[in-house]
């Protein structure tokens, strides 16, 4: 049976006055039905342009693409704006981090929602009015019926975004990109909304691709992990494994840098030093070698591969992978 | 929550920031219905010198609105706030832009509070131009220099650009630069790494504890993110909806939250370890917070959480909760608190520090 989503050696470059800039430089990935993958790394990683270039969103003009899509064995790279359409919603469906700019705040809530239900389910006003109350209500929106007839501006952040998953869940698609869905929230709010994304995947067996710089969001609420590093995937594992047993140095940073709620108060974190590279002139050999604490002569010569780990469904990119005592002593 | 008192304040010479009963309201809709925002309500904390202070709590808790009213920007409603032996309130215009070079304070959006028109150095040097040190332009030069190296930033490639041309981080090193740059005593830091990535937030905390090392500074650090409070803060204060809930060491309110609404905020945080299931952070199940912030034009009545809270009863309508000691130095406002009640009971009379004699630890 073919993935749902099978992403091969994807390619996303913008031409820009310095030269190409390559966001997205070759990344290969897989997503089953009903199976919940997580894409971290840090500002200006590509993870929010691979979700793009996945979903198709990116603008025709200036961008350089490559690789393929294939999303239930059909390459959306191929499609038109037109076939896109009757994809986007319908099949697979994006919530944004910020809710506000991502709902239009001079129309009412419900008509964003029934929008799309009158135009892939094709139902009638009623119909669609109904259908829209039950996915308010099932997001967990208090009075539906009145918030069906509210702006934006009259709810709280959160709400906003539990609109906006609303209106992605409204014609079942069988894949939801989140790209950073609580990075706006609180932390109280976070946890609502990532237990309502992570139910609501659970109940109508939908995949996920939840995009987040945090570690600490995916641990607990994905199957799997890729780790992205200056457009490349660096290191994918289940995400159990991933923790248990990182090879990939800057997962292991990552994760460090993370504050604890469990550690004294003043325990000096362990930040990465500088900064990720420049994507129009990326270094040769590893792209994270500059940064890396571990790194060696061989480390800036050459490109590590990604490569299998011992563990099925584990692969990194790296020389001198961490836990290997054999190549540190070296 | 909702807790007023003043009991968890520590003797009054010691302090070098103490604001006591501190009210914020904002007029909302006609005057003439007199409605107002009860941004903060008869908030009291105090900081000593050398401490940090964090001040935790969710969008619209007043947080934010309490560090600009110590900088008495608005000024606040009522209240008193005592700065360096100094009662801010009652200061005149004057008189209080001189207390203001020791009083700094760096904000949440690094690029959007640094002026996009104008070089770094320029900006840097601004306060000092502002102030009329000694030195003159040499002067001037060495001490932003100085201060663009303390906060790793390279004074001859950094000076001459602009705001745009930095990273989010590098901007807050900048923002970080132009407080420190006059040698101020207090810093009040809000919300100063929600903006950035995990991985620059940990370089900007780092930079904050180095900085309060080499400048000798007391620090206010007001954020929504518990883990990030607490690596930072001595001590911490919970707000909620304009009220404090629950003060106490850092390191003590991590392991023993007296508040429910402590509880909910500990366990909120994404614990980035698979098999912490979401929702157990801290070692236990606590339940996550349903319901919306109450608006703080019309504040429940008594305590102000009781609407959300799990263990609320009837009292918690009633009567407003004050700040009591449930522990060493720990402070909480609640009827009914987490896990202290027995010894609560047990400790009946105890000595209050604040030097106001013997006193109920109940009362």
């Amino acid at each position: 049976m073919t993935p749902l989503l099978e992403v091969v050696d994807l390619v996303t470059h913008f031409v820009t006055e310095r030269g190409l800039a390559r966001a997205v430089d070759g990344v290969s990935l897989t997503v089953e039905r009903g199976r919940t993958l997580g894409i971290v790394g840090e500002s200006g990683s590509g993870k929010t342009v691979l979700a793009r270039s996945i979903m198709g969103l990116l603008p025709r003009a200036g961008v350089r693409r490559g690789g393929k899509v294939l999303f239930e064995g059909q390459d959306l790279l191929g499609l038109s704006d037109r076939d896109l359409r009757d994809i986007w919603g319908a099949e697979i469906a994006m919530v944004f981090q910020d809710p506000m700019t991502s709902l239009n705040p001079v129309v009412r809530i419900g008509r964003q929602i029934t929008e799309s239900l009158r135009h892939h389910l094709q139902l009638g006003k009623a119909a669609a009015r109904a259908r829209a109350i039950d996915l308010l209500a099932s997001v967990g929106i208090p009075e539906p019926a009145r918030r069906f007839d509210q702006y934006p501006h009259e709810l709280s952040g959160g709400m906003r975004q539990r609109v906006t998953i609303a209106i992605a869940l409204a014609c079942g698609p069988k894949l939801l990109l989140a790209d950073e869905p609580t990075t706006a929230l609180d932390v109280t709010v976070q946890s609502q909304i990532l237990d309502l994304l992570q139910a609501q995947q659970r109940e109508r067996s939908m995949a996920m691709i939840l995009v987040t710089h945090d570690l600490g969001v995916v641990a607990g609420r994905t199957d799997e992990i890729a780790v992205m590093y200056a457009g490349k995937v660096v290191e994918r594992a289940p995400t159990h494994t991933l923790f248990t047993e990182m090879r990939m140095p800057y997962t292991e940073s990552l994760l460090a840098s993370i504050p604890r709620i469990e550690q004294p108060s003043h325990t000096r974190l362990r930040a990465i030093t500088g900064r990720p590279p420049d994507l129009v002139h990326p270094p040769t050999g590893c792209r994270f070698a500059a940064r890396c604490p571990y790194a060696q002569p061989r480390c800036v010569e050459e490109e590590p591969p990604l490569m299998p780990a011992p563990t099925p469904g584990h692969h990194y990119a790296c020389w001198y992978p961490v836990g290997d005592p054999a190549v540190r002593a070296g | 929550m909702a807790g007023s008192g003043t009991a968890h304040l520590r003797a009054e010479g010691d302090a070098l920031l103490r604001v006591e009963h501190l009210v914020v309201e904002f007029p909302v809709g006609p005057a003439r219905r007199g409605r107002v925002v009860h941004a903060v309500s008869d908030v009291s904390f105090d900081v000593l010198p050398g401490e940090t202070l964090g001040l935790v709590g969710e969008s619209g808790c007043g947080k934010s609105t309490t560090g600009r009213a110590i900088m008495q920007l608005p000024r606040p409603t009522a209240g008193s706030v005592r700065f360096d032996g100094e009662e801010l309130t009652h200061l005149s215009g004057e008189v209080l832009r001189r207390v203001r070079p020791r009083m700094q304070m760096i904000f949440q959006d690094p690029i959007s509070s640094l002026n996009p028109r104008r070089p770094v150095g320029d900006i840097v040097a601004e306060p000092l131009r502002v102030w009329g040190s000694d030195g003159g332009d040499a002067g001037r030069e060495a001490a932003v220099r100085q201060v663009l190296d303390d906060v790793g930033l390279d004074y001859d490639s950094a000076a001459g650009r602009r705001p745009h041309e930095f990273s989010g981080g590098q901007c807050q090193r900048i923002s970080i630069a132009r407080a420190l740059v006059l040698n101020p005593k207090l810093l009040i830091c809000d919300e100063p790494v929600s903006a950035l990535d995990v991985s620059v937030q940990a370089q900007i905390l780092n930079l904050l504890e180095d900085m309060k090392a080499r400048y000798g500074l007391t620090v206010l650090f007001i954020a929504h993110d518990l883990a990030v409070v607490k690596n930072v803060s001595d001590r911490i204060a919970v707000m909620y909806l304009g009220k404090l809930c629950e003060v106490a060491p850092s390191d003590e309110l991590y392991r023993a939250p007296a508040h429910p609404y402590t509880a909910v905020l500990l366990a909120s945080i994404p614990a980035p370890d698979p098999d912490v299931r979401p929702g157990m952070a801290g070692g236990a199940a606590r339940a996550a917070l349903s319901g919306e912030l109450p608006s703080p034009v019309d504040p429940p009545s008594g305590c102000r959480f009781r609407t959300r809270c799990p263990r609320a009863e009837e009292r918690c309508a009633a009567e407003e909760p004050v700040l009591r000691e449930v522990g060493d130095d720990h402070w909480v406002a609640c009827h009914f608190p987490l896990g202290h009640t027995a010894r609560l009971a047990a400790s009946g009379m105890r000595w209050d520090p604040g030097g106001v004699g013997p006193r109920r630890a109940d009362d």
